[in-house]
Order: structure tokens, then sequence, then C-alpha cells
């Protein structure tokens, strides 16, 4: 066809001279990401010399952060380092040494860039350092148009979570449970940390009765796995003293 | 904590006693403290994060929070550390059922 046809022809030699392009576009994400561990350690190490407090390290390193998000603007890790510069104005605002507007402005920009991008999963899974009242139409604009599932998935569970807040509106809390439904209906199968929404928004919609829960009630079921995917119940260990710890470690 | 929970599991090894875990962490977060620190008793997975499914159907939102539960399968107590004595008394009790 190529071979035919001159405007195909020309395509073809335009595809040839912009495929290095295309292809550098794609392997930017693993230098990125590489460079941000990079620039995390660096803060860490600085960090643990006891220094600078939280927010010291945070004004300290903001040029750096800055700098990194122009440089590998449009990959995730991008999307990354803006988050934390998101959250240092947020944070700064909080003390009042920012205005809102700087907040907006922040929010807005990243919109415009990573808004169609996969990654603004991002930006739903680090929602609660975010003003939440700015969040909520965003969040809503991702669930009406964005083409990845685990956006529009967790973009629902962020308002979800949102709407737990004892300062969420009572609009906002109302949503819960129609959220959850669609959640269990329509996103069962999306994956959410190391299991998917469909899990999570299951036990969000029917958690046990605390005043079950209290010293004399018979502990609930718990049918589960083990990390090897092998079936477990808490059940098969009635007849023992059984000591139920919820850890992690940290 | 590990310390602890392995001298009772030691301890106990040939008594009706049992500790379970349900774990918050990512699985190569939970595999290497097992590794490390010898963790001989079961855990459920909780979808390798804090706010997993066991841990918002059971309303935990404190780690790690310890329930302790008789022979039977009622809750006996409630926190956030073992309770070592409560444990070795039912312990004592289901030996006399």
């Amino acid at each position: 066809m190529i071979r035919e046809s001159p405007p195909g022809h020309l395509a073809g030699i335009v595809l040839v001279v912009l495929a290095p392009l295309l292809l550098s576009g794609c392997s930017r994400e693993e230098p990125a990401l590489a460079a941000l561990e990079e620039l995390r350690s660096v803060v860490r190490a600085d960090y643990d010399t006891g220094e600078y407090d939280y927010e010291g390290i945070r004004s300290k390193y903001y040029p750096d952060y800055a700098a990194f998000a122009q440089r590998w603007r449009g990959t995730e890790a991008g999307l990354q380092a803006e988050l934390w510069i998101l959250q240092t104005i947020r944070n700064a605002d909080l003390r009042q040494e920012f205005s809102a507007p700087e907040v907006t402005d922040k929010l807005d920009a990243i919109f415009a860039e990573y808004g169609h991008s996969p990654h603004i999963y991002h930006m739903a899974d680090s929602w609660y350092s975010l003003p939440s009242e700015e969040l909520e139409e965003r969040f809503d604009y991702l669930i009406e148009h964005s083409p990845d599932a685990r956006v529009r998935a967790a973009s629902m569970y962020a308002l979800v979570d949102a709407g737990s807040r004892d300062n969420a509106s009572a609009e906002l809390a109302g949503r819960r449970e129609a959220l959850l439904n669609d959640l269990v209906r329509d996103y069962a199968e999306v994956p959410w940390n190391s299991t998917t929404f469909g899990e999570i928004a299951a036990a969000e919609l029917n958690p046990h009765d605390p005043a079950d829960l209290e010293v004399g009630d018979r502990a609930p079921e718990i049918t589960g796995r083990n990390i090897d995917g092998e079936e477990m119940k808490l059940s098969d260990y009635l007849g023992n003293v059984v000591v139920l710890d919820f850890w992690g470690d940290w | 904590m590990y310390p602890h929970e392995r001298s009772l599991v030691d301890r106990l090894r040939d008594e009706p006693f049992t500790i379970i875990g349900v774990n918050s962490d990512p699985p190569d977060v939970y595999r290497t403290a097992v590794e490390e620190n010898d963790i001989s008793w079961p855990s459920f997975f909780d979808g390798g994060t804090t706010g997993g499914p066991i841990a918002t159907r059971w309303g935990v939102r404190l780690w790690p929070t310890v329930y302790t539960f008789d022979h039977e399968g009622v809750i006996r107590a409630i926190g956030h550390a073992v309770d070592e004595e409560l444990v070795d008394s039912l312990i004592e009790a289901a030996r006399q059922n």
C-alpha cells in the first residue's frame, strides 16, 4: 500500500522519522521512575539526619521536585512529583502561607496535563492529602470521562472515602451507598492494592455491627485466604483459645 | 511484638492455643517479615493494605488490634497487645472442658 500511493509513502517516511521519538516517549517512564526513586532516597537520607523537620525538608526540596516535574512531564513519575508539590502547597495553605487559589491552580494544571492519562489513578489514590471539596467535581469528571476502568473505580472509591469523613457534605455522604453498589456491580474485578474494588466495596457495604463485636459476643466467621491463596476459616480453630492479631510490619 | 508472640507460641506449643494474623502488608513486605522474624503462625492476607476487606468489616482502624477468643469462639478481650495472663486462664478453662 505504501509503495503504491505517494501520500502513503510520505506517511511511511514520517513514521520512520517519528518512530525513535515515539519509542523514546514510551521509554521515558522507566528512567523517570528510577530518577524519582533517587530523588526520594536523597530526601530520605537528608531527613534522617534529623536536621530538618517535616515542613523544613519539604521547603528545601521544593525546587528539586518542581524541576523534576518539569523535566519528566507526562510520565507517571512526573505526576507523582506533581502530587508531592500539591501536597506541599496544600500543607502551606493550611498554615495560611499560600492562598487557596494556588491549590486550585495546581489542581487545574495537573488535570490539564494528566486528566486523560491512566497515571491520574495516583491522584485518586492520594486524595486524602488534598482538599476534598476541590476534588469532588474533578473525580466526577474522571468517573464520567476517563477511558481507564481503574481511574474510574479509584475516583469512585475516593468519593466514598471523602464522603465518610466527618466534614463531608450531606450530599456527598448520601452518594456513598450508590457509589459502592456501582463498584460491586461494574468494577468487581478491577485491582485495588492486592485485592479488587469488588472485595473492598462489598466489605464497606456490609460491615459487622460494632455491637456484635464486643466482649461476650461470639466472634463472627472470617473466610479468606493466606498469601499463597489457600483458603482459611476462623472457625477451623474452634476448640482453641485464639489470639486474632490485625498486624502489619512497620 | 514478634519476640513476645514467638515466645508465647513456643511456650504454648502443646496447648489448645493459636495465634491467627490478619496481615495488612503488601505481599513482598509480608514475606520478608515472616522470614526475618520466624513467624510460624498463619495469617489471613487482607488485600495488601491497611483498610483491607477484613479490617474494614471488623471496623479496625488502629494497628495492631488484638482480639482474644475463648475455645468456644467468644470474644474475651479487645486491645492492642496480647494479654498473656488472660490467655493462660482461658487455656486452663479450655482444658477443664
